[in-house]
This record gives C-alpha cells, sequence and structure tokens, in this order.
C-alpha cells in the first residue's frame, strides 16, 4: 500500500485539478476558489479514512464534481445562462483560439450539470468511461451515451456559430 | 470522423487545467490549522467537562457512603444506650421484687420446702 503523503502535499499536488474542475463547471473564479478550499477542508477532516493518493485523487474528483453539480443546481434557480446565450463571435480577428476556447468553455459552462462534470472529466482530466461512471455513480453505458450527446450538441453549437460569425463578417466587408 | 477527433482536441485544449491562484495552498492549509485548533480546543473542553462531572460525582458517592456509614453507626449507639436502659430497668425491678419478697418471709417458705 503507498504511503499517504501529507496534508500540505496533497493540497500541493491536486489544488489545480479541483481548482480547474470548479472553474471549468462554474465559470466563475471567486466561486472556484471558495469551493476548492471547502473542498479541501472536507479533505482534511476525512483524510484517515483513505488509503493511498489514488484514493485522494478519486475522493476529490468525487466530491469535487458533487459539489459542483449542487452549486449549478442552487444557480440554476438564480437563472444561469443558457446554451442559447453564450456570446456569438463577432468577426474573423475575434476568432482567435483564445476567444474559441473562451466560447468552448461558456458552452461547457451552460450544459445540465452532470453532462458538464462528464465532459470535464473526460477532456480536462482525461479520465476513462469506467472512472467517471464511478466518480458520478452512474452506469458506464449512461455516461458513455450522454457523453457522446454532449460532444455533438456542443460541436453542432460551435459549428453554427462559426457559420454565423462569416456571415457576419461578409456582411461587414461587402 | 477526423472533423469529431479535431473538435475533440479543441475541447481538450480548451479545458487544459489552469493553475490555482496564488497563495491558495497557503490558505487552505491556514484554514485547516485554524480548524484543527478549534477541534483541539474543543476536545479539551469536552475532556475537562467530563472530569469535572465525573470527580464531583465521585465526592457526592463518597460523601453519601460516608452520610449513610454515620447513620448506620449513630443508629447503632441508640440501640445500645436503650438496651442499657433495658437492663436498668429490668436489674432495678428485679431487685425491688427480691425486696418485696423478702419482706413476705420468703426465708420461711425456703425452709419449709428443703424440710
Amino acid at each position: 500500500m503507498a504511503i499517504l503523503p501529507d496534508f500540505a502535499e496533497i493540497v500541493r499536488d491536486n489544488q489545480a485539478m479541483v481548482f480547474s474542475m470548479a472553474l471549468h463547471a462554474l465559470d466563475d473564479r471567486d466561486a472556484a476558489e471558495d469551493m476548492t478550499q471547502d473542498v479541501f477542508l472536507a479533505l482534511h477532516g476525512h483524510l484517515h479514512r483513505l488509503a493511498s493518493p489514488q484514493h485522494v485523487k478519486h475522493w476529490l474528483a468525487r466530491v469535487t464534481s458533487n459539489r459542483c453539480v449542487d452549486e449549478i443546481r442552487r444557480r440554476r434557480l438564480r437563472r444561469g445562462p443558457s446554451l442559447e446565450e453564450v456570446p456569438e463571435a463577432r468577426s474573423r480577428a475575434e476568432q482567435s483560439d483564445p476567444l474559441l476556447s473562451r466560447q468552448l468553455r461558456q458552452m461547457v459552462a451552460s450544459l445540465p450539470p452532470k453532462a458538464r462534470m462528464m465532459i470535464i472529466l473526460r477532456y480536462q482530466e482525461d479520465l476513462e468511461i469506467g472512472e467517471i461512471a464511478r466518480i458520478l455513480d452512474i452506469p458506464a453505458q449512461s455516461v458513455k451515451s450522454r457523453l457522446h450527446r454532449s460532444v455533438s450538441l456542443l460541436r453542432e453549437r460551435m459549428f453554427r456559430r462559426q457559420a454565423a460569425a462569416q456571415e457576419t463578417q461578409k456582411a461587414w466587408t461587402t | 470522423m477526423d472533423d469529431l477527433n479535431h473538435f475533440e482536441d479543441r475541447l481538450r485544449d480548451s479545458l487544459q487545467r489552469v493553475e490555482a491562484p496564488g497563495g491558495l495552498a497557503r490558505r487552505i492549509l491556514a484554514r485547516a490549522e485554524a480548524r484543527r485548533r478549534s477541534v483541539t480546543r474543543r476536545w479539551l473542553a469536552a475532556a475537562a467537562a467530563i472530569l469535572l462531572v465525573a470527580g464531583a460525582g465521585a465526592y457526592g458517592l463518597r460523601d453519601r457512603r460516608l452520610r449513610l456509614e454515620e447513620q448506620r453507626m449513630a443508629q447503632a449507639e441508640q440501640a445500645r444506650q436503650q438496651l442499657l436502659l433495658a437492663l436498668e430497668i429490668t436489674s432495678r425491678e428485679l431487685s425491688k421484687v427480691e425486696r418485696q419478697l423478702n419482706a413476705i418471709g420468703v426465708q420461711r417458705i425456703r425452709l419449709e420446702a428443703t424440710q
């Protein structure tokens, strides 16, 4: 059995993962930082029950995902932006990679809570379907189909936005 | 399929891990330490309260035992005094009866009986 590193080392090793998951899920730096602190404080009280660094990582991913889903649902009650409300690119000059990435992140952040966490765990953390299923407590087959649906939806929206942006640019140049 | 792979690569690229804000780890450790101290203080307070209650309980029990012992001793002394009084009264009555018997000639009856 691997020896569990001390709490400070665990924080240093995993803070980027937890913070990034929260940031990509909530699209709000302050809220992501608060959530990261809360997740690690919860870990501090739970550390004696975890046996290895792998357990710690899994626990962190699971707790962060659950808290993000809860927070997204709470925010939904206060009406967050839907997929249709994410701002579109206005000109070709704005379609640089950072902007596209930003738009893509915003689109991810407007997916339903569980689908959002699946996308984050798959594409940020590069996790396999089985591991995502265990973290989110969902059957692997459901994860697979919902991931596929979400990616198709995001892709379709992205291409539609790009086409619209090109149309706008044409109109400006003529 | 290439389009899909390309899109997935773009998604992966957009969702790369970002650096945590500077000082975040320090803030987390400070909060954890503050909480640990607070938990320790609560445990100490609870332990002190338990010791206090246990001490008071033990003292109360000891006090009650002493009082019961004193009570028993007082009852025994009272019984002894009553017994002594009863013996004294009996002895006094017996002396009185003996004197009366002597007065009515018991000596003569004794002599007649022995003859």
